[in-house]
């Protein structure tokens, strides 16, 4: 075996270990939440759908900001939907057959087979109602054109609605083609890998027992906060050269005077990078309150749980410090005209305290991770 | 839509009395699943009817149970 296909298994094995012992619990376990999950999928995408086909109003500021504004939430809420989804039913999406049961291994294939013909079909159905509408108006013109031989071959009515259909298609991409079929082809791409998950998620929704982490046992724990901090350290390292870069950039586009590409491209990589800082901050508050939750179960050793209160403390100041930055931010951004001169004030607290909650959320995994290290598991 | 194995005809239709012989055993959905080697869900699905399990996990539960295969399952048109 080559050595790339060596890391290949080796991850693939870790990945199967970490989900063999990260069971799904709490909320994702919930069949109510799953549902709710599979609805907010379905809708969303719909209400996106819907949306990219009213063609955008350039004339009305407002009407046109409404637009982009149900875009981006439908956007949104189909992402997290879909990768909340994905993690409540990964135990039978992700592992290999020889860790599933008889059960698993048909609602999965059920599930795929199906999201396949349905997909399918749809697509055919679309293809045939365009085959029809332009296979009627065909016919609609030779009927014509066949009381009227010497006149003009289209009907007039015909025509305009062919023209009318026509430019209301040309008006998807008036503003940005690319931009147009990107998103054509993201829902399409979103619809094939979401649906088999929507009606995976739908199926095991039906089993309303919530699973609480101390039902369950976890013998590895340790391992899994070692991994836990691990994976922290490596995001924010990526972090840390997603800023390293932007900065870099900066002081070369001020050197050779590119004001105008360097600046453009400039914003667009803070975009990402603020993006990226808020999933970073937004993982490690979720598992800093699976660390705190894994604390409370039995299978944990005593000394390690006597920490949990530290813990607790750590995740709750870091959730206060988080969540003053973001009210800050949002308050500049909405409120700029009502804020006007004091923005500048507002937005230096909210440089601070958001590093403040790097810092607290640093120490907090450093201490998840010396917990893990520190101590062994005891068996349940 | 109904499960792959779960019949069509409504005569063929698998009943069970998994829950009554788990109880009467003493064991929890969890003891069940793990001691037949299957997920708990398995279980709730199988006890409510909504999946009628393979011969071979039937044949499992049976023997964790102490019971015949007979007593655990039947067709629901043998039940006059």
């Amino acid at each position: 075996m080559s050595k790339f296909k060596q890391k290949l298994a080796a991850r693939r094995e870790a990945r199967i270990n970490q989900i063999l012992n990260e069971p799904i619990t709490g909320l994702l376990a919930k069949g109510s939440f799953k549902k709710a999950l599979a609805i907010t999928a379905v809708v969303s995408s719909w209400v996106y759908f819907i949306n990219f086909l009213i063609p955008l109003q350039i004339s009305n500021l407002p009407v046109m900001s409404i637009q982009g504004l149900v875009g981006r939430v439908s956007m949104l809420l189909m992402g997290i939907s879909f990768l909340l989804m994905r993690r409540s039913v990964r135990r039978i999406t992700s592992l290999p057959d020889k860790y599933l049961d008889e059960l698993q291994i048909e609602n999965r294939d059920w599930a795929f087979s199906m999201g396949y013909l349905i997909v399918r079909r749809v697509g055919l159905a679309v293809s045939i109602a365009l085959f029809v509408f332009l296979s009627a108006i065909s016919l609609w013109n030779q009927v014509y054109y066949s009381m009227h031989p010497l006149g003009n071959p289209v009907d007039p009515i015909a025509q305009t609605w062919m023209v009318a259909f026509d430019a209301y298609l040309k008006s998807f991409f008036e503003l940005s083609s690319l931009g147009s079929l990107s998103q054509l082809f993201g829902l399409l791409t979103y619809v094939a890998y979401s649906f088999p998950i929507i009606l995976l998620t739908w199926r095991d929704s039906k089993f309303n027992e919530e699973v609480k982490l101390g039902d369950v046992v976890v013998p590895e724990w340790a391992a899994i906060i070692r991994r836990l901090a691990k994976g922290y350290f490596f995001r924010l390292k990526f972090l840390g050269a997603a800023v390293a870069l932007v900065t870099l950039w900066v002081w070369l586009v001020n050197l050779t005077r590119a004001w105008g590409f360097g600046g453009n491209l400039f914003i667009l990589a803070l975009f990402y990078t603020i993006g990226y800082a808020l999933y970073v901050f937004g993982w490690g508050l979720i598992k800093q309150w699976y660390v705190v939750k894994l604390m409370s179960t039995s299978t944990v050793s005593e000394p390690a749980r006597s920490i949990k209160p530290t813990v607790y403390l750590l995740f709750t100041l870091t959730s206060i410090a988080g969540a003053s930055v973001g009210l800050v931010m949002v308050s500049v951004l909405f409120f700029y005209p009502l804020i006007g001169s004091a923005s500048g004030g507002f937005l230096m607290y909210a440089l601070i305290a958001g590093v403040v909650t790097l810092v607290l959320h640093v120490v907090a995994f450093v201490q998840i991770g010396t917990i893990g290290k520190s101590t062994t598991a005891v068996e349940k | 839509m109904g499960m792959g194995r779960l019949p069509k005809q409504d005569k063929d239709q698998v009943l069970n009395q998994v829950e009554e012989f788990r109880i009467k055993a003493g064991l929890s959905r969890n003891d069940l699943a793990a001691a037949v080697d299957v997920h708990y869900q398995t279980i709730g699905y199988i006890e409510r009817g909504e999946y009628a399990p393979t011969l071979a996990l039937a044949l499992r539960l049976a023997e964790v149970l102490g019971c015949s295969i007979e007593e655990l399952f039947k067709l629901k048109g043998e039940i006059k």
